[in-house]
């Protein structure tokens, strides 16, 4: 049994030190990004090499963003081949971050066996137009009520209290039903 | 028409007046301890106006959390006066008669606390003076917010019309009230003396109103459905909330007049007026809508579930063996499919203490039903936010949310006592009159006319 155990800990201490040594074993990586587009498509060519050797690294998973106003929104993913390059692409409708044209593109390796997490983020000044603001209707929750329902709002709630005001002039009529108030004032 | 004898008319009308300004057994304890609760959520809220809202655990996950839970369910209560006053009426049912005036106080309290819950969920309250300067006649918040002052006020003036002939029979026969309140009942009472005219202009009137007030009540319930069917979420992006909610909202009701109609009967000792049959009938009508509201959770969270799309699936997963699942099956078993199957059983139906365990079952599972169709679907939106801080993806109420969540609720069930302390509790004219007309066993009442002191019926 005590046996059994030390061969446990020894087992445990191996695999302990394997996992430090693997931890140890990443590297440092650089990711150089290039955008461009087709028809279609943006394109995005992703280069990642390791900083010390300045070698491309192979098997590095890369998560693509675009920023948007309030988080960063996931376009494309991809794993470097031999050469270290990602080629990916994603909607050309997927437009800039702002209004001025930048369009903030983002590579994020996380959790990977090769690279220590790394995040690379780019300013690209878009030469694509940005596309004009026209809202798009949003059926009756819009900017102006359509008259339809204004009529039908008014009526419905109109007709209500109308009936309400009906209901109490009843009751003022009962008031002056009363018999012995009209023989009181006679 | 027979008329009761007039000793035997004094004597229900002496007996049913024993209710006003009376303090019922333990009637001071409760009295004392929800107006203490009503004071520790008062303070509970002066600390969340003057700190804001980031006392509460409501973020940018959960921006609905217990008040708008607490909302829906208060509005749901408040569709019994609807179903008492009107659908009962429609449907010729005339054991209502004694159940009439309670139902109404129920709808009254519950629709004054509902109006006060989304001011509650406001961390600027004196931002609604805006609703009236900018509403957007688009928006169904702006719908809410004036079907539910339409609904309240119809409610007043539908507590207030039978009440009328009872406020001049107060008038003429208690003589040692104080002045003032002797005053406000004159006043109140409009010269009332039962003549002919007047009481037909009364019965127009409350026929008027009671087909007014069920489109109205009904489009409340409908109205604060939207307000979550209208926002694409997971679990509320759904064509069903709009009866789901009107079900559950008549069921909820029945359950707490039930509840309701036992602690006065017991309390102001009005076991021949509020009798087994009325707790029968109501128990008859739970069972109907308990059962028809378990279908409808079947098509609401079954249909979905058979489909299991990637949006619904963490919503329904969080509910059916997620953190929400013990409140979610309790609802289900606890709330709906054992009362089913307790009120299914004549022999139950006709014990009150039976029906009153099965509305407590129904009305727990109805108040945690309000929380489940709020706060998990708030949970897990459509689009998730990114990197969301500690703490927003969670909601965990705080002491101060609590704190004056059970303050509306005391509040809730304080309202109706204390509309029983200046007015009886049953509608005195109608129950004689409708006695007089059809006997004592169709209206549900038991040995109020005592056939040995009055021999025979005078016309």
């Amino acid at each position: 049994m005590l046996v059994n155990k030390r061969y446990s800990i020894t087992i445990l201490s191996f695999l302990l030190t394997m996992t430090v040594a693997a931890q140890d074993e990443k590297i440092n990586g650089n990711i150089a990004l290039q955008m461009g587009s087709n028809d279609s498509m943006h394109v995005i060519a992703a280069t990642v090499t390791n900083i010390n050797t300045q070698q491309p690294v192979k098997g590095v998973a890369l998560i693509f963003y675009v920023q948007r106003t309030f988080g960063l929104m996931k376009v494309a993913e991809g794993t470097t081949d031999t050469t270290g390059i990602i080629n990916t692409e994603f909607p050309l409708a997927i437009q800039g971050s702002d209004s001025t044209g930048n369009f903030t593109l983002i590579a994020k390796a996380e959790d990977n066996d090769v690279m220590k997490d790394t995040a690379f983020r780019v300013v690209i000044k878009s030469t694509l137009a940005f596309p004009p603001d026209k809202p798009v209707p949003r059926s009756i929750a819009g900017a102006h009520a359509p008259w339809w329902l204004v009529i039908t709002f008014i009526a419905a709630v109109g007709a209500v209290w109308l009936l309400f005001v009906y209901v109490l002039y009843l009751v003022y009529r009962i008031k002056k039903a009363s018999i012995m108030k009209t023989i009181s004032k006679q | 028409m027979e008329k009761l004898n007039p000793e035997i008319r004094n004597q229900i009308e002496d007996e049913l007046l024993g209710t006003v300004g009376r303090r019922y057994r333990q009637e001071t304890f409760w009295v004392i301890f929800l107006g203490l609760v009503c004071v520790g959520g008062t303070v509970a809220w002066i600390i969340q106006l003057r700190k804001g809202l980031g006392v509460t655990a409501m973020r940018d996950y959960v921006s609905w959390g217990l008040y708008i839970s607490l909302l829906f369910f208060f509005v749901g209560v408040s569709l019994i006066g609807a179903l008492v006053s009107c659908v009962l009426r429609m449907s010729g049912a005339k054991w209502r008669y004694p159940l009439i005036r309670i139902a109404e106080a129920v709808t009254l309290s519950a629709i004054f606390f509902a109006g006060f819950m989304p001011v509650l969920d406001m961390g600027r309250p004196e931002r609604l003076y805006f609703l009236i300067t900018h509403g957007r006649i688009q928006s169904p918040i702006l719908w809410d917010v004036v079907a539910i002052a339409t609904y309240f006020i119809g409610s007043v003036i539908y507590f207030y019309l039978p009440l009328i002939p009872d406020l001049a029979i107060m008038r003429d026969k208690i003589t040692d009230a104080p002045k003032w309140r002797k005053k406000l009942w004159r006043w109140m009472a409009v010269g009332w003396e039962d003549n002919l005219l007047q009481r037909r202009l009364l019965k127009k009137a409350m026929l008027i109103l009671c087909i007014v007030i069920l489109p109205v009540a009904i489009s409340v319930h409908t109205i604060s459905a939207w307000l979550i069917a209208f926002t694409l979420r997971p679990g509320w992006n759904s064509t069903i909330m709009g009866p789901y909610f009107v079900f559950g909202a008549l069921m909820a009701g029945t359950a707490i007049m039930i509840l309701i109609i036992a602690k006065l009967r017991h309390g102001y000792r009005l076991e021949n007026y509020l009798t087994p049959k009325h707790f029968n009938n109501l128990a008859k009508i739970l069972l109907a809508l308990t059962a028809f509201y378990l279908y409808l959770n079947i098509n609401k969270y079954g249909v979905p579930a058979f489909k299991m799309a990637k949006e619904e699936k963490a919503v329904l997963e969080d509910l059916f063996y997620g953190k929400n699942a013990f409140l979610f099956w309790f609802t289900q078993v606890v709330g709906l499919v054992i009362p089913i199957v307790l009120l299914s059983f004549k022999k139950i139906r006709q014990s009150v203490k039976w029906v009153v365990a099965a509305s407590v079952m129904v009305l727990l599972g109805a108040l945690i039903n309000r929380y489940l169709i709020v706060v998990p679907n708030m949970l897990h939106p459509f689009v998730p936010i990114q990197h969301a801080q500690h703490g927003y993806a969670t909601y965990n109420p705080t002491l101060i949310e609590w704190t004056i969540t059970a303050s509306s609720l005391a509040g809730f069930v304080l309202l109706i006592i204390l509309l029983f302390k200046p007015f009886p509790v049953i509608t005195m004219w109608e129950v004689i009159e409708e006695v007089e007309k059809r006997g004592e066993e169709e209206i549900g009442v038991e040995n109020i006319v005592n056939p040995q002191n009055i021999p025979v019926h005078v016309s």
